[in-house]
């Protein structure tokens, strides 16, 4: 077993080896995977359009978050936002800190909540959530792949955005990413396995928001497959179809569990904060402070 | 970016386990930990704000939570009140009342408008505090408090080292930090302030930073060089080294304009980003981290009861393959007897001497503080024999009376906060030899022969442990005495016993706290009526006298009524804690016994499924704990 079971999703040996059997999945043309979709979850093309160059060497999380500011209709520049992190203790001259990435969206009114993992990862994906992840850059570009972790194991120095996951090569999943960090980092795609590497580094943690950006729905492809209950593009029936075809039984019934669930963040998200005091808990604080 | 941060660790560790449990049919593993978690995710870190009047204290919070106007800086109008500012989705003020002197009952918080903050807030509108003020609510959707923090704003006095001692003992004792405010105009810092600082720094907290504001009244040479003048004096009088002194110079007004401006060049010199640094990325994170800590190390408790659980059912099956279940059910079946006759005969009598060491101690304690706070005592007795002895004149003493009440008060916090702090720590000691004996001989019955081992290295390591000073002891010994005491499902439940025991020890200061809320009580000067001066003086002395006494009465009583409190929760959670933990571990072999039937009837192909899922369970297990154990003690280097 892999030190971090989340790795062997999508290369466990015992699972790959039934892929073949699991390609005829596909055959399942009442739901039109290919035709619609060719194995794509999330919207690459559309978000890369939004893609930014980070001014700074420090502000990968900054640019990252005004891509998705942008995307969902607020017109903001870095400089602001550089303005808005410093001035609340978010950003330093070493970068944002992890559990701070996402609050330039909440303060822009843009919720967000944290995840873990690749399927919940592909889940928020599947809603055409926005999600910003933190990884070892290095890693991730290939530079000293084999000594990395046993160098810097927690070695997250870089956070970007996840736009999609391709699927359409079974045995070669790619992952696209908007990345700040060069002018032509919109859409690039690294295999799942390199990218799993480097965002082990961070212990597979991401940032999604809340909901989709406004102009989604109306996407020719995904906005065509759309499902208004279950707010997610494409039914449930597609993903666990899709994992079925890709990954095999075990990711099959992760993927159920996990639609049953909405999804695994729930055992992340916090059960307490400052947001959510009822107005008793409120009173009890303000007299034992 | 930064590292992995322990509490993104920690709770993902949290994701991680509850996910094993829920596999392994034991969805409520968790639940007894949500509290730690929820103290985690609030990350309340209590910042307090002191400082002499004028130094431009409240215009500092202000700025540095961006929000011009909210507390009142007018400088005519002297702020007389404490305000708590917290995080809220809008902006509002809330008066809070003392409690009633009669019925002990507070009234209800008064919403107010921001434009009738000074009829309750200033000498002006509240003279002598009339409306008996406790302190003023502000909430405000400032992000910077979103992670917790919460300000204290206590209120600027001249002559701040007498007259606000009060307020320093009422709040500094729980303070995560203390900011002490200097400026840059004035003057340099005074004897005054130098006092407050030593008695603060030697009696009450050692985590005090300071700022130096107004510094673009002054220039930036100026502001400099009483930064290095400021910086001497507390050097040498406080004897920290210069260079460790957490130092910051500020000037809200840059900040107010940068803010309106957006301007990074002003905010850069508004000296602002230093300090907001700190406070989120040094005094917040430090506090998430020993939160972090504190909840890895009960996930780590629940993980091992987990891995030990899932290796006995392992062991059960394996045994099934190869034809030794019966061996194996006689092993449960004999710690069944031996567990079922130690909850007969030794437990009740473990629980008897605990209950008999306890009622010891806390009859000790109330002995103590009757006789320390006797209206009739020696403390009474000889403060008004110094004052008689003293060449004060019938005015002077009059006028002197609240101070003198004051420093009485002062005595009695001196006292009651060490006598809550040795309380903690016997009672924190006799607990943790209870359980070390319960599961001690709770281990001679179980069918892990490790489990002894440990309880008896437990009982070793138990003899080295003690306890600094100045740390809460639900950060420290109780953790480690779990720690060590993991022997098996049994270790773990006896040792969850003990968490939940001394969770309802106070942390002595918020007593401390409590009675220095009395101060409510103290009353001014004392009018005269005789003409005859030695009569005037006694007559006055006899006033004093009573108001000492009936000081003491209310100090001894709130002293009394929670040190009952504490002993009335604890008495009772233990007999309760103990049984609900014997409960568990009965059925825990209950449901061994259950599955060595179940096993009888699988065939050898379900035996070979099983024990290959439970493998792989335990090694995810595994890497939980690995994460734990880096999250409570954090390696030094990541190269090996």
């Amino acid at each position: 077993m892999t030190e971090n079971w989340l790795d062997g999703f999508f290369h466990d040996p015992a699972v790959d080896g039934h892929s073949d059997h699991f390609l005829l999945a596909q055959d399942d043309s009442s739901h039109g995977i290919h035709a619609i979709h060719h194995g794509m979850i999330g919207t690459p093309e559309v978000d890369s359009q939004f893609h930014q160059h980070q001014e700074t060497p420090f502000t990968c999380a900054v640019a990252s978050q005004r891509m998705i500011l942008n995307q969902f209709g607020i017109p903001v520049s870095e400089s602001q936002l550089v303005y808005e992190a410093t001035s609340h203790g978010w950003l330093s001259s070493t970068g944002t800190s992890t559990d701070a990435m996402g609050n330039l969206l909440s303060l822009h009114g843009i919720p967000t909540h944290s995840g873990q993992g690749i399927e919940s990862l592909i889940h928020e994906l599947s809603q055409g959530h926005k999600i910003i992840v933190g990884l070892d850059s290095e890693e991730l570009n290939g530079i000293a792949p084999v000594f990395e972790d046993w160098i810097h194991p927690n070695g997250a120095d870089h956070a970007l955005v996840v736009t999609g996951v391709d699927l359409s090569d079974p045995n070669h999943p790619m992952v696209l990413l908007n990345d700040p960090a060069v002018p032509d980092g919109a859409c690039k795609a690294f295999p799942m396995e390199q990218f799993l590497g480097a965002w082990n580094d961070n212990h597979c943690r991401f940032i999604a928001t809340d909901d989709s950006p406004p102009n989604l729905i109306s996407d020719p492809v995904l906005g065509h497959g759309f499902d208004s209950e279950s707010k997610m593009y494409m039914d449930n029936q597609f993903w666990s179809n899709l994992a079925l075809m890709v990954v095999g039984t075990v990711a099959k019934a992760a993927v159920e569990s996990m639609l049953s669930a909405g999804g695994d963040h729930q055992d992340l998200a916090p059960a307490v904060s400052m947001e959510t005091l009822t107005p008793e808990q409120r009173e009890m604080l303000y007299y034992n402070i | 970016m930064d590292k992995m941060d322990p509490k993104v660790s920690v709770i993902s560790a949290w994701a991680e386990l509850a996910a094993i449990a829920k596999t392994s049919g034991k969805p409520d593993l968790l639940a007894r930990f949500q509290p730690a978690r929820e103290r985690l995710e609030l990350g309340l870190f209590r910042l307090v704000v002191m400082g002499e009047i004028k130094k431009g204290k409240s215009s500092f919070i202000n700025a540095l939570l961006g929000f011009p106007g909210l507390l009142p800086v007018d400088s005519d109008i002297a702020t007389s009140t404490v305000f708590k500012v917290m995080y809220g989705k809008e902006k509002a003020f809330r008066v809070f009342f003392r409690p009633d002197a009669e019925s002990g009952k507070r009234p209800t918080p008064l919403l107010i408008n921001p434009e009738n903050l000074n009829e309750y807030g200033t000498e002006g509108g509240n003279p002598e505090n009339i409306k008996n003020v406790d302190f003023i609510g502000v909430e405000v959707p400032c992000p910077l408090l979103a992670n917790g923090l919460v300000l204290v704003d206590t209120p600027g006095v001249g002559g701040l080292y007498k007259a606000h001692r009060d307020i320093t003992w009422a709040y500094a004792p729980n303070a995560d930090g203390l900011l002490f405010v200097l400026d840059s105009v004035e003057t340099v810092i005074s004897q005054d302030e130098i006092s407050f600082l030593k008695e603060l720094t030697s009696k009450i907290t050692k985590k005090v930073f300071f700022v130096q504001t107004k510094s673009d009244a002054a220039g930036s040479e100026q502001s400099k060089a009483w930064q290095d003048r400021n910086l001497d004096v507390l050097s040498k009088e406080l004897g920290l080294p210069r260079d460790r002194i957490p130092y910051f110079t500020v000037s809200s007004k840059l900040k107010g304009v940068a803010d309106k401006r957006n301007s990074l060049k002003h905010l850069t010199e508004s000296g602002f980003p230093a300090i907001q640094g700190f406070i989120q990325n040094q005094l917040v994170k430090e506090k998430q981290k020993l939160l972090s800590q504190s909840l890895g190390r009960q996930l780590l408790a629940g993980a091992h009861s987990l891995r030990d659980d899932i290796a006995e059912r392992r062991k059960i099956i394996v045994a099934a393959q190869q034809s030794g279940l019966e061996a194996i059910r006689k092993q449960y079946e004999d710690a069944r007897s031996a567990f079922d006759k130690w909850s007969r005969v030794e437990c009740p009598s473990e629980v008897k001497s605990f209950n008999q060491s306890f009622g010891d101690l806390k009859r000790g304690t109330l002995n103590k503080i009757v006789d320390e706070l006797d209206p009739e005592g020696p403390m009474i007795i000889s403060a008004i024999r110094n004052i008689r002895a003293s060449e004060l004149s019938p005015e002077q003493i009059s006028e002197k009376a609240r101070e003198i009440q004051n420093d009485s008060l002062v005595s009695i916090c001196e006292f009651v906060n060490s006598t809550h702090q040795q309380f903690n720590k016997s009672a924190t000691k006799i607990i943790e030899a209870a359980i070390a004996r319960i599961g001690n001989g709770l281990a001679k019955t179980s069918i892990n022969p490790e489990s002894e081992f440990s309880i008896q290295q437990t009982q070793e390591q138990l003899k080295g442990i003690h306890l600094p000073d100045d740390l809460p002891t639900h950060f420290s010994t109780l953790d480690r005495t779990r720690d060590i005491l993991m022997g098996g499902t049994l270790g773990y439940s006896i040792a969850t016993t003990g968490i939940i025991l001394t969770s309802a020890l106070f942390p002595p200061l918020a007593a401390v706290a409590g009675i220095a809320s009395i101060l409510g009580i103290v009353v001014g000067a004392i009018k005269q009526s005789s003409d005859s001066s030695v009569r005037k003086k006694e007559e006055i002395l006899a006033k004093l006298k009573g108001l000492l006494q009936s000081l003491m009465r209310k100090a001894q009583k709130a002293a009394r009524d929670q040190l009952e409190t504490i002993c009335t929760k604890l008495e009772r959670s233990t007999e309760q804690e103990i049984q609900t933990a014997m409960g568990a571990y009965r059925s825990h072999l209950e449901a061994k016994m259950q599955e060595i039937s179940a096993a009888k009837n699988k065939t050898a192909a379900e035996c070979k499924a099983d024990v290959d899922s439970l493998a792989i369970q335990e090694s995810k297990i595994t890497a939980v704990l690995a994460k734990l154990n880096s999250i409570i003690k954090p390696a030094g280097a990541t190269a090996p």
